[in-house]
């Protein structure tokens, strides 16, 4: 209890004022009794019940001394105190990640849980501006130092698991930007985190963890892989018991139309084991599923697409070691091949080469770079390029070409130096750059990089199969920059669509998806990242900073408006009384 | 600038409040003096007041200040700019008012 505004106590001169000017009012009231024979009567009303007739008589005045008196209190702001948090400001981080997802309770999920709690928590900040953070790979701010209360409730209440992986590191990180040398308190909202990777030198923070308390069971498909043989596809499953009981499941294995495999498995406790299975059917992807009632469901799943893309690629060991250092800039598995071999190779995988004549393999996508059949003449003349997805990232109009080889005909020129082809498509969709490296000086230029990191996604795109995503993984796609893309669910439901392949952004919900435009279709799938597939039991703790005494702080409740509601009531009363009274007197 | 109130349920009070205060004006209309009427407009004022004063009102102004983010890149190619870019930053905080 207390009272916040002791300077209006002045104000008490008001009642006292209306007590003075009763006092001055006459005492008697006139009374004419018409006869000596009602004098009797007269005198015994008075005497009978004197209290209740003083009240009745004095209603007005004790009415009006009441709701001044309280009209005083209401200017005197009194409160009384409840427990609040400490510190001047306080930040929520909260772990959106896959784990988060898990039962706690049977029926609620961990993040429901610290839903919950959230909003407990943001009735006690009394005013305090809340800032709210989620985790992923790109930490988010949702409420910067915030102090509307109804606009925290919303953002909470909208909050969603985002399924990437937490990067709590990261998200501490940015964290720590928002503490600005004032007294915060951190509520961290997650599975399990351990003290050591906090940051404890801020002497005036305090950190709350709220973690996963209670004891999961979980078993998860850990790895899933697949390979195409001559027998048909082997496959191989990785299933990890992680809880402390041995437990029994099912496993299936099917494809797009029907189950291939069934086996009842033992999982002894905290123990992998390998599965692994020979001679299934072709498909176009393969799901492996157990059948398991554990408190964490997403992890009983896992899709593998049978197309897989072109990681490899090979170099002609006569082409300028430019065009290699190129690829492997960009992170891509480059081997070299002698020349006499290129005909030869049997792996999968992009070749680069300059012998145009030399038959090839027909499946195995090519990219030619100058002509070793044809003798190249001098040009002159701006490089000018048409509208395709190779140049959506690489813009070839600075750069000189000495000299180019004859054209192919029947090819589909898509850039020309002067009059003359500088790259051409096949029908097949092979891609020639009629010039050596040599003759240009395109590895000068940072396009060179960008446009064999194109023709490589263009090549590989024959297939429609875009790859494996961790969900909302961002990853520029060369899908050619015009058109728009709609992403779907298997089952047909639409989620979002992006402008062009540069913008792409996987979606967060583990499980496959469809890429569409106006006339390609493309799949892709979202597995969960292999850290999102354990879950451990946590605990929750606090760490006081030096500096933070973390029971002083109270919370001021305002005593205020109750008195109004009783002033109004005492208002409509006195005007009751008032006016059956009349107002002469 | 706006006027808004935190509570808008408590204004539902003047419905009973208002068919009160015109049952007992339609009944005592004719008996009301001219200070009767005065009492009876202060009282009114009085109470709408108070309701007024339990929906929380406040006043919504606009914010004429605004936040600045420096973002200094510090990375190896800008070796040597350091004192051109306090320089810079030191320059504008001058005009921070």
């Amino acid at each position: 209890m207390g009272i916040n505004q002791l300077i209006y106590s002045w104000t008490a001169i008001f009642p006292i004022a209306v007590l003075l000017y009763y006092f001055f009012r006459k005492k008697y009231v006139k009374k004419s009794v018409s006869s000596t024979l009602f004098w009797q009567e007269a005198m015994k009303e008075t005497k009978a019940s004197p209290y209740l007739q003083h009240l009745q008589r004095n209603a007005l005045f004790y009415l009006q001394m009441l709701a001044m008196l309280l009209l005083v209190l209401a200017l005197l702001q009194p409160y009384w105190k409840t427990k609040s948090i400490a510190g001047e400001q306080i930040v929520f981080v909260v772990d959106t990640s896959a784990t988060m997802k898990v039962n706690v309770n049977n029926a609620t999920s961990l993040f429901e849980q610290h839903r919950s709690k959230m909003l407990e928590l943001v009735e006690e900040l009394s005013g305090k501006p809340l800032t709210l953070i989620t985790t992923g790979n790109e930490p988010v701010v949702l409420l910067r130092q915030e102090k509307n209360t109804e606009q925290m409730i919303k953002e909470i209440n909208k909050l969603e698991i985002s399924y990437e992986a937490e990067n709590m590191s990261k998200s501490l990180d940015f964290t720590q930007s928002f503490f600005q040398d004032k007294a915060t308190s951190v509520y961290i909202f997650t599975d399990d985190l351990e003290r050591q990777s906090l940051p404890l030198q801020h002497e005036n923070v305090s950190w709350n963890v709220e973690a996963l308390t209670t004891e999961v069971t979980n078993a998860s498909i850990k790895r899933f892989g697949a390979t195409e043989t001559a027998n048909g596809i082997s496959t191989l499953v990785q299933i990890e018991n992680q809880s402390e009981k041995e437990s029994t499941t099912e496993l299936t294995i099917s494809n797009e139309e029907k189950i291939l495999v069934t086996e009842v498995v033992n999982l002894p406790p905290k123990e992998t084991i390998t599965l692994s299975f020979d001679e299934l059917v072709n498909s176009s992807y393969l799901k492996a599923n157990i059948d398991i009632q554990d408190s964490y469901l997403l992890d009983n799943e896992n899709i593998i697409f049978m197309q897989d893309q072109l990681s490899n690629v090979f170099i002609d060991s006569t082409i300028h070691s430019l065009v290699r250092t190129a690829f492997q800039s960009l992170d891509i598995k480059v081997s070299s091949v002698p020349p006499e071999q290129v005909g030869l190779l049997k792996d999968e995988g992009m070749m680069v080469t300059n012998q145009f004549g030399v038959n090839i393999e027909d499946e195995r996508p090519i990219l030619y770079i100058g002509r070793n059949d044809a003798i190249p003449k001098e040009v002159n003349g701006n490089v000018q390029t048409t509208e395709s997805p190779l140049f959506a990232f690489a813009d070839l109009r600075d750069i000189y070409v000495s000299s180019v080889y004859p054209p192919i005909e029947g090819y589909t020129t898509i850039a020309s130096v002067g009059d003359d082809p500088f790259i051409q498509t096949s029908p097949s969709g092979n891609i020639i750059i009629l010039a050596d490296i040599q003759m240009t000086d395109w590895p000068l230029s940072p396009t060179f990089p960008l446009f064999m990191w194109s023709v490589k996604e263009q090549l590989s795109s024959g297939s429609d199969y875009l790859g494996t995503f961790t969900p909302n993984e961002r990853k520029p796609l060369s899908l050619g920059a015009l058109d728009e893309w709609e992403i779907y669910t298997m089952n047909d439901e639409y989620e979002y669509a992006i402008e062009n392949g540069g913008k792409f952004v996987a979606p967060n919900k583990p499980g496959l998806y469809v890429l569409r435009s106006k006339d390609a279709e493309k799949n892709l799938s979202v597995i969960l990242p292999q850290e999102e597939k354990v879950i451990e039991k946590g605990t929750s703790y606090k760490v006081n900073g030096q500096q933070m005494n973390a029971e002083e702080d109270y919370q001021a409740n305002s005593f205020v408006p109750f008195i109004l509601i009783l002033l109004i009531l005492l208002f409509v009363i006195e005007w009751e009384v008032q006016r059956r009274r009349g107002f002469t007197s | 600038m706006d006027l808004r109130v935190d509570q808008p349920l408590w204004l539902l009070l003047l419905i009973p409040i208002g068919f009160y205060f015109l049952w007992t004006w339609r009944k005592d209309k004719k008996i009301f003096k001219r200070e009767g009427k005065v009492v009876f407009s202060i009282r009114i004022l009085a109470i709408l007041c108070l309701i007024l004063g339990i929906t929380n009102p406040y006043l919504l102004l606009p914010i004429k200040e605004e936040q600045v983010l420096f973002l200094v890149d510090r990375s190896a190619s800008l070796q040597g700019t350091d004192k051109q870019i306090t320089e810079w930053v030191d320059e504008s905080l001058k005009s921070k008012k």
